[in-house]
């Protein structure tokens, strides 16, 4: 730390000690005997509220079952007459649910975001970064606990690609900046590596974040474009895993990517599907309604490495599809990829051995 | 009952203070921020059965002290707007400079640093306890707090020169 940065930061430090001293002694609270005084008083008042609203009630049903009693039956239409059903149609009517993604980023989409304690889709947006359609964090601690490293993930999506590409032109200029320590001392200029569409790194000295660690620690600072995606990758002390995450990011970026497709010798999906057409599909993980913690993103990112674009689809929209996968009730939903053969369906499951994909015949609906 | 009123009254007497001071940095008014403590141990009270089996009760009420700051504040915006039929209210006490500087400051961050700071520095939680009060990983919060600082420092220097200079 150089002699300003030290400055600087007991310069905040002794401002809230300050605060501190001078707030703390001046405060002298009510005894607890008061405070435990007001909550007696106020939950006997909710139940004497609660009491009321009860009686109120009460008086009400009994006006109301009182007047039919007096034998003054109140003016009411006469009561609709029972007709017998018109005959039905044999033909099952097209199923008519909602194929429309969700606007958010879907659960277990960054790296290792099913081991994450929390992942958000945080309010803590820099400026650099603007107003992105959909964004969401992941922060994981790796390696050992004497010298584990926090690693952090925030994901960017912007409406297109142009958006994101000129955000993107922004923040290489302004790449210090951006990483939020405009001031710290650079240890590794910033740098363009080939990594997804563009990419830039950074190495900075981290300042003092209060809580004493790893003050001057190298910070390593990554930003990657992938289409309409941009994702930050930064973690200290610097480690190689913080610029390796940044790379295995490209692959699942993909699926922001509308120029996106099938690496080369692997099968087209079905560029579009048809009310009533029939269909192979794909399915990569079936979401029940009862599953606690659902992660479509984990599927849809394994997809999306490869080149293909997953969507979650409510199962009921693939005629045959409930049946085939021995699924009853509603509001089940899988992770899906659709192609005109079984044999191009086959070929993707076969490259995603991890995920056991089912390869099923749908009419699909609900387009 | 009377144990549960004893456990109460130990952890009031040990946080209350820390809560005004927190409560301080949110409002920039000491007697608001006793007013608003006083309500979040009332709350506190009537859920202590169950607020005393946390890990941290301590967050709970950091917490809810926050929200409260800015529920009342938005009050006030619209208290504003009848001030004129009613007159103005009585003139709060006037904090000291240093106090000032660093309030005046801290309302320049983004709520989000600005939380983390006051919750760490003045509300006495761990970068673990804010994480988990605030639903966000630790790491972000210790960006906030890195963040936060360092557009702090400037400010303070600043806001001393301006002093200074008058």
């Amino acid at each position: 730390m150089n002699p300003d940065e030290a400055a600087q930061t007991q310069a905040v430090d002794d401002a809230f000690r300050g605060l501190r001293t001078r707030v703390g002694p001046s405060v002298a609270g009510p005894p607890a005997t008061q405070i435990v005084a007001r909550g007696r008083r106020r939950r006997a008042g909710h139940v004497t509220l609660a009491a009321v609203a009860v009686l109120a009630v009460l008086t009400g049903g009994y006006a109301a079952v009182g007047d039919g009693l007096a034998g003054t039956r109140p003016n009411l239409p006469p009561a609709a007459t029972v007709t017998a059903p018109a005959p039905t149609s044999p033909v099952k009517a097209p199923p008519t649910g909602d194929r429309t993604q969700d606007a958010k980023i879907p659960d277990g989409f960054l790296l290792r975001d099913q081991e994450t304690d929390i992942a958000d889709q945080s309010n803590d947006l820099s400026p650099c970064f603007g107003e992105p359609a959909m964004q969401r964090s992941a922060s994981q601690r790796v390696g050992p606990p004497a010298t584990e490293v926090n690693i952090t993930q925030h994901l960017y999506v912007y409406p297109d690609q142009s958006t994101a590409h000129s955000i993107m032109r922004n923040v290489r200029q302004q790449l210090q900046s951006c990483s939020g320590f405009p001031g710290a001392r650079v240890l590794k200029k910033a740098a363009s590596p080939e990594w997804g569409d563009e990419a830039a790194t950074i190495t900075l000295a981290l300042p003092a974040d209060g809580a004493g660690e790893h003050t001057g620690a190298p910070v390593r600072y990554d930003v990657v474009r992938v289409g309409a995606a941009i994702v930050e990758v930064w973690g200290y002390p610097e480690i190689p895993q913080i610029d390796q995450d940044a790379q295995a990011l490209v692959g699942r970026l993909c699926y922001y990517d509308v120029n996106c497709s099938p690496k080369a010798g692997r099968p087209a999906a079905l560029p579009k599907l048809t009310n009533g057409g029939e269909a192979w599909v794909a399915v990569l993980e079936v979401i029940e309604p009862t599953d606690p913690k659902p992660l479509p993103g984990k599927s849809i990112a394994a997809a999306a490495e490869l080149g293909y674009h997953a969507t979650v689809v409510p199962t009921e929209c693939d005629d045959g599809a409930d049946s085939a996968l021995g699924l009853t009730g509603s509001a089940n939903r899988y992770t899906a990829v659709y192609f005109a053969s079984q044999a191009d369906a086959q070929a993707f499951a076969a490259a995603l051995p991890a995920l056991r994909v089912k390869v099923l015949k749908v009419r699909t609906y609900c387009v | 009952m009377m144990a549960e009123e004893s456990t109460f009254a130990d952890f009031y007497r040990d946080t209350y203070r820390g809560l005004v001071t927190q409560l301080v940095a949110y409002t920039g008014d000491l007697p608001e921020a006793q007013d608003i403590a006083q309500e979040v141990y009332v709350r506190a009270w009537l859920r202590w059965s169950r607020l005393s089996g946390y890990d941290n009760p301590r967050a709970w009420v950091g917490k809810v002290g926050h929200h409260l700051a800015i529920s009342r504040w938005r009050r006030a915006r619209v208290a504003l707007s009848t001030w004129t039929r009613h007159g103005p209210p009585a003139p709060p006490a006037e904090p000291d400079g240093a106090t000032l500087d660093l309030i005046n400051a801290l309302k320049r961050l983004p709520e989000p640093q600005r939380r983390a700071l006051v919750l760490f520095h003045l509300g006495d939680l761990s970068v673990g306890d804010i994480a988990r009060a605030e639903g966000t990983p630790e790491g972000t919060i210790k960006a906030r707090l890195a963040r936060g600082r360092q557009a702090l420092a400037p400010m303070l220097a600043t806001d001393a020169l301006d002093v200074s200079q008058q």
